[in-house]
């Protein structure tokens, strides 16, 4: 019987110990890992920051995750999926209700592009709201514009309406025309302004920076889309991106956060077509 | 009968309002549940389309698929299958949260179809594709309301449209049944319908005046009552043999009486049942007729066998159609036999061509006589008239001829002797006067016309006074014989020689080429009766002589009268020269 106690005791004891080192992994792993994702827009600068951020945390492992978009981006978060969101836009009230939490950490110029074949090089609002009312349908040289299109409750729409009233009404008669190329994600829509000849359409600085992208950003009413010319209030159309956490975000969330807004994070935010944000 | 009491209106109605209700009914329900189906089908195909897009979604990024919003808002937005109905997608997750949904407005009633999202082959949610119904529930409103019309339309082409053709169809049926019924009513000949049985089902006035019932008497009687001759319950009529044909019968009136009639019996199904139709024609009068025109045949078969001529009919193509028993037996032949021969096989090949020709002219209608001598098969020549009648039938159409035949050879043979004895001497047998004259004026006329010439030599016998005065009448009968026979050797056959007067002769030579041959003639009879004559029993020995006087045609005459003159009156000048002969002179006989 002594015996058998004392075998019970020393099953309990290891059982113990396994457990407790099983719920140790854990917590370090967890603590030493953080996934990201969001808007595909972002992705790209946030991948260069993540390499800057394993410089000085080699032990930190940092997953950035496919496009989610910035809706996906929020709702990752506050399911836990995701440890850091990268949106185009600010939480929802309803959103923050839940626990989420936003805020801007960079600005990049919103840019009317083309593919690097075609030889356009610059546009007119005006130019550009005939392209999406179907008035203008040839560049310069003949050749067909085919105009590379976003899903209506894209950011990237809302931010082209944004351009002026004319321009509303244009991409509403755009969205009612059958035959354009719809893109779901913002490298799907950047690819398809690389590939498709005499393409047009929209997306930001900092996608073809980071991810290098063979398309052209077009000079708009004289403006070229850089950032000086977007920081010196020259170019007036530009995405903000923010970041979202949930109602506990990890430390290594935190830390990177940090080490975004660091003068280190601003250098890689200005390498990757960003316009750093304080708030 | 009015159509309305046949019910079949009713029917009719009955019928095309239950199609018309199928059809109202059945389109619009076909239309909704093949519409239905359809739109089931597509929605579930469109939930599993959408599902394995969202599944793809699910296996590139198995953790964070559900956040992939931009993606999973293109697909909830796709339209897979077509846009005919309105379509909402859903997208969701285990929990059944909305992850995303497509913008489109249903209107309700909605049909929803889910498939399932599946990671590795766990769900891990749902695909839900809904479609609004209302289109379809306005199609089929629609079809419903084109199934009203369409009933409506297939009711008045079922049931109004053939309720009017009907109507029409029974009116003719009923103007032709009540033109049937006049027919049958007015019909001469008794029409009378029986059961199997022999009872009787319905008979028209015509028989029931005929057999001296009411309509209404003569209706359940058995046929033996009317028709005691016949079973017709044994009358072996059957499908296949349906008609007897005619058949002659008696029929018994309600007083029992008998009259004949002829009956067509046949079997038919009226009303439904087999029953037998008997047609009967009271031949009462045709019989009468009949015995009367047998009795007639007799009497005429009788009449023309006793009567002395021989008849006979024949047909257009000269076959017997009748002969008496007189003109068998004349040509030889059995009288049963002698109908449908031909004339040539009676009256043989030779007679027929003589004859062919007069009977061809009575086949053309013309009525003739002719006599012809006949001889039978016995050798036997006899003389025949035969008298051909055309027989006209109708249309004056000449079907054939009748022919009477009169044996006339004794006829012919007292004709003969009329005639002989009324132109010739019955002493000598020479031709009288009378024929003389006819003779000569005979050979004038044959003179003038071939513009010949002859001669009329006059004779007087001389001494025959005495002769006859001394010995006798019958002597100078006998010498006048030989006088006559004498005369008749000297001349020519083709010369005549006549007795004129009690001793007077005459002598015309019919061709005189030269005048010399009248000399001779003259000569030769003046020499053969110088001659002496033998005369009576004894023999007794006379003696006579003759003188001549000669005239010629047309030199001395141009009628009888002045021949007979001019030859007389030459005569007596030879007789005052004695027993010679003289050609009339002009001059002498202005002597004279």
């Amino acid at each position: 019987m002594h015996t058998q106690r004392i075998l019970k005791r020393f099953q309990a004891v290891f059982l113990a110990g396994i457990g407790a080192t099983f719920a140790l992994a854990t917590v370090a792993a967890h603590a030493d890992s953080i996934k990201i994702g969001g808007t595909g827009t972002g992705l790209g600068a946030i991948k260069w920051m993540a390499q800057e951020f394993n410089k000085s945390r080699p032990d930190a492992q940092l997953t950035v995750m496919p496009s989610l978009g910035s809706t996906g981006a929020v709702r990752a978060v506050l399911a836990g999926a995701v440890d850091l969101g990268i949106s185009a836009r600010p939480v929802t009230p309803e959103e923050s209700s839940k626990g989420a939490s936003s805020q801007a950490y960079a600005r990049t110029p919103f840019v009317v592009v083309t593919g690097t074949k075609n030889k356009g090089t610059e546009i007119s609002l005006n130019q550009l709201v005939q392209v999406y009312s179907g008035q203008l349908t040839r560049w310069p040289d003949g050749s067909p514009i085919r105009l590379i299109m976003r899903p209506d409750s894209d950011a990237d729409i809302i931010a082209l309406r944004a351009f002026s009233a004319e321009m509303n009404a244009a991409i509403t008669a755009a969205l009612a025309k059958k035959g354009h190329r719809i893109a779901t994600t913002d490298q799907d829509n950047a690819g398809a302004l690389e590939t498709l000849p005499g393409s047009l359409g929209a997306t930001t600085l900092t996608l073809i920076v980071t991810e290098n992208r063979a398309v052209r950003p077009l000079i708009l009413d004289g403006v070229a889309p850089t950032l000086q010319s977007l920081a010196a209030g020259r170019y007036r159309h530009f995405r903000t991106l923010y970041l979202v956490t949930g109602r506990n975000p990890s430390p290594l969330a935190k830390d990177f956060v940090a080490f975004i807004r660091s003068p280190a994070g601003q250098t890689v935010l200005a390498r990757s077509g960003n316009l750093a944000v304080q708030e | 009968m009015p159509l309305a009491d046949t019910g079949l209106p009713r029917t009719i109605r009955l019928i095309a309002a239950t199609i018309a209700i199928v059809v109202a009914v059945s389109l619009p329900l076909g239309y909704w549940l093949v519409a239905y189906g359809d739109a089931a089908d597509a929605a579930a195909i469109d939930a599993q389309a959408h599902a394995d897009l969202v599944t793809e979604l699910i296996n590139a990024n198995p953790e964070l698929w559900r956040y992939e919003i931009p993606r999973l808002d293109a697909i909830a937005a796709t339209h897979l299958t077509g846009r005919d109905l309105p379509e909402k997608n859903f997208i969701l997750d285990e929990q059944r949260n909305v992850l995303s949904q497509s913008s489109t407005h249903l209107t309700p009633p909605v049909l929803t179809r889910s498939a399932p999202l599946l990671d590795s082959g766990v769900e891990v949610g749902r695909m839900l594709t809904s479609r609004s119904l209302a289109p379809l529930l306005i199609n089929t409103a629609l079809t419903a309301l084109f199934g009203l019309l369409l009933a409506a339309a297939t009711y008045v082409s079922l049931a109004v449209l053939p309720l009017r053709a009907l109507t029409r169809m029974l009116g003719a049926l009923v103007q032709e049944q009540e033109r049937l019924r006049a027919i049958v009513d007015n019909a001469v000949e008794g029409i009378i319908t029986f059961d199997l049985q022999g009872t009787v089902q319905s008979l028209n006035p015509a028989a029931a005046r005929m057999f001296d019932y009411s309509t209404t008497e003569a209706l359940r009687r058995s046929a033996g009552e009317l028709l005691p001759e016949i079973d017709l319950a044994r009358a072996g009529l059957t499908d296949e043999q349906p008609s007897l044909g005619q058949l002659e019968t008696t029929g018994r009136r309600r007083d029992g009486t008998g009259f004949p009639i002829e009956l067509a019996l046949s079997q038919a199904l009226l009303d439904g049942k087999p029953q037998l139709i008997a047609i009967a024609h009271d031949i009462t009068v045709r019989k009468s007729a009949e015995q009367a025109l047998r009795d007639a045949a007799m009497e005429l078969r009788l009449f023309a066998d006793n009567v002395p001529a021989m008849t006979a009919s024949f047909d257009e193509n000269l076959r017997y159609r009748f002969a008496n028993r007189h003109y068998a037996e004349f040509f030889g032949v059995d009288p049963a036999s002698i109908v449908g021969k031909h004339l040539r096989e009676v009256v043989g090949e030779d007679a027929y061509r003589e004859i062919e020709a007069n009977f061809m002219q009575a086949l053309g209608g013309q009525p003739l006589t002719y006599r012809r001598v006949c001889k039978l098969q016995n050798g036997e020549s006899r003389h025949i008239e035969i008298k051909l009648l055309p027989h006209f039938g109708e249309q004056e159409k000449v079907q054939g001829c009748f022919a009477v035949t009169t044996d006339i050879t004794e006829h012919m043979l007292a004709e003969e002797r009329i005639q002989r004895v009324a132109h010739h001497d019955s002493l000598t047998g020479l031709p009288n006067r009378l024929l003389f004259n006819d003779r000569l004026n005979q050979a004038i006329s044959l003179a003038k016309r071939d513009s010949r010439r002859f001669a009329l030599l006059y004779l007087d016998l001389d001494r025959f006074k005495p002769v006859n005065d001394t010995l006798g009448h019958t002597v100078g009968d006998e010498l006048l014989q030989g006088v006559a026979a004498r005369l008749r050797q000297q001349v020519r056959e083709s010369d005549t020689v006549a007795r004129v007067g009690g001793d007077e002769f005459t002598v015309i030579m019919a061709d005189l080429p030269r005048r010399e041959a009248a000399e001779t003639v003259a000569a030769k009879i003046i020499a053969a009766l110088a001659a002496p004559f033998e005369l009576g029993s004894s023999k007794q020995r006379v003696e006579i002589g003759t003188s001549v006087g000669i005239a010629v045609y047309p030199a001395d005459g141009r009628d009888a009268e002045a021949l007979v003159k001019a030859a007389d009156a030459a005569m007596y000048n030879a007789k005052q020269v004695g027993s010679t002969f003289l050609f009339f002179s002009a001059r002498q006989d202005l002597e004279t």
